[in-house]
């Protein structure tokens, strides 16, 4: 799929009387996923119908199970109670705010500790809660957050993925930048920027904003990996580094980023009496 | 004295509810005492919740000051991870450019 034809054709914002997608693809991962709703969502919001032609029947099965046609129909109207799709390990995409957020998280980790009864899944809580906390910090996204995750048996993995169309994250360090009269700063170092621990761009209230550094430490620690990607940058990371690259989609507008919790070094359940500061 | 997070906020995700819990803290602060805060039962706390509780409470009272006397007890290793990783930060940085 070309992601680059529809982001240009959501950034060019003309009103094309039909748009037709022809689906190839074998595999779509949860940041696939999102990326094709938002652009199925903003289009039925400018034009109403969007035709999806999805080329491998055991793929057109995939979407509908997990829900993409129903969440993209028009005048879809989304339950406030929230069904996990079990025949496929997931999490169904959802619109989420911070009105929802709580309850989204909730069900996510009761959904995925049912499949691990010993292991401690607050970094879903930490990851989830952080991605879509700065959606709302600072990208201004004109379609809240979506989100989508599910399990992979086979590499033992559960991602998740978040997304919106609001500003990227280079364009809001730039912003906050220009703001204090500091230098403008190239997109890659704009996000490098936003990774360095208890760097913000939001100052109220307190220093809210230390969310890239702390997913970038989770997924570290449980030697996984995510990928981010915002304005014209790439970034990997990995256990031992970020590698930073040129966004492959043209016109990419606003910030996609999935991260893979490797699910046999997430800590055990285990309770500690007190916390030693002394570190 | 003892308090349970689940007690005071339904969620440790937003800066709502990590101003509500601010709020009682500094309380219960004003009798000097150390405050066991029993994590029991809740969620691994994101990073704006504790901007609003326990980053606002270090401004005002020092960092020292707020270690010796606030005590995260019953928590998990994730929730220890996340504290450890705030705190950290705090001691490294600065919010300026």
């Amino acid at each position: 799929m070309d992601y680059g034809k529809l982001f240009h054709i959501i950034y060019k914002g003309g009103q094309l009387n039909s748009v037709t997608i022809h689906l190839y693809n074998e595999f779509l991962s949860p940041s696939d996923i999102l990326l094709l709703t938002q652009f199925i969502i903003v289009q039925l919001q400018r034009i109403g119908k969007v035709n999806l032609k999805v080329q491998e029947p055991r793929v057109k099965d995939y979407l509908r199970a997990i829900g993409l046609f129903e969440f993209c129909s028009t005048n879809y109207f989304e339950s406030n109670e929230i069904k996990e799709i079990s025949s496929h390990n997931a999490m169904p995409i959802r619109r989420v705010n911070r009105n929802t957020m709580n309850y989204y998280i909730l069900k996510t980790q009761a959904f995925f500790q049912a499949f691990f009864k010993d292991k401690d899944l607050g970094m879903l809580d930490v990851t989830l809660s952080e991605l879509i906390n700065n959606v709302y910090d600072h990208s201004k996204s004109p379609i809240d957050s979506f989100v989508f995750s599910q399990f992979y048996p086979h590499l033992n993995e559960i991602k998740i993925a978040v997304s919106d169309l609001g500003n990227g994250i280079p364009r809001t360090v730039n912003s906050f930048l220009n703001n204090r009269g500091f230098a403008q700063l190239s997109q890659k170092e704009a996000v490098k920027w936003a990774l360095k621990l208890n760097r913000t761009t939001e100052s109220l209230p307190h220093n809210a904003g230390r969310g890239l550094d702390t997913i970038c430490s989770f997924v570290r620690a449980n030697k996984g990996s995510w990928i981010l990607l915002s304005d014209q940058v790439k970034m990997h990371g990995t256990k031992k580094q970020n590698i930073f690259s040129q966004n492959p989609i043209d016109y990419f507008i606003g910030t996609v980023i999935e991260i893979s919790i490797k699910v046999a070094n997430l800590e055990n359940q285990e309770i500690i009496d007190e916390i030693d500061w002394r570190f | 004295m003892k308090i349970k997070l689940t007690d005071i906020v339904s969620d440790t995700y937003t800066n709502s509810s990590g101003y509500t819990l601010k709020m009682v803290l500094k309380d219960l602060l004003r009798q000097k005492e150390p405050i066991e805060l029993s994590f029991k039962g809740a969620s691994a706390p994101s990073s704006s919740f504790l901007n609003s509780s326990f980053g606002t409470l270090i401004d005002d009272m020092g960092l020292n000051n707020f270690l010796d006397l606030v005590k995260p007890v019953e928590v998990t290793r994730t929730q220890a991870q996340m504290l450890k990783h705030y705190i950290q930060a705090y001691k490294n940085g600065t919010t300026s450019v």
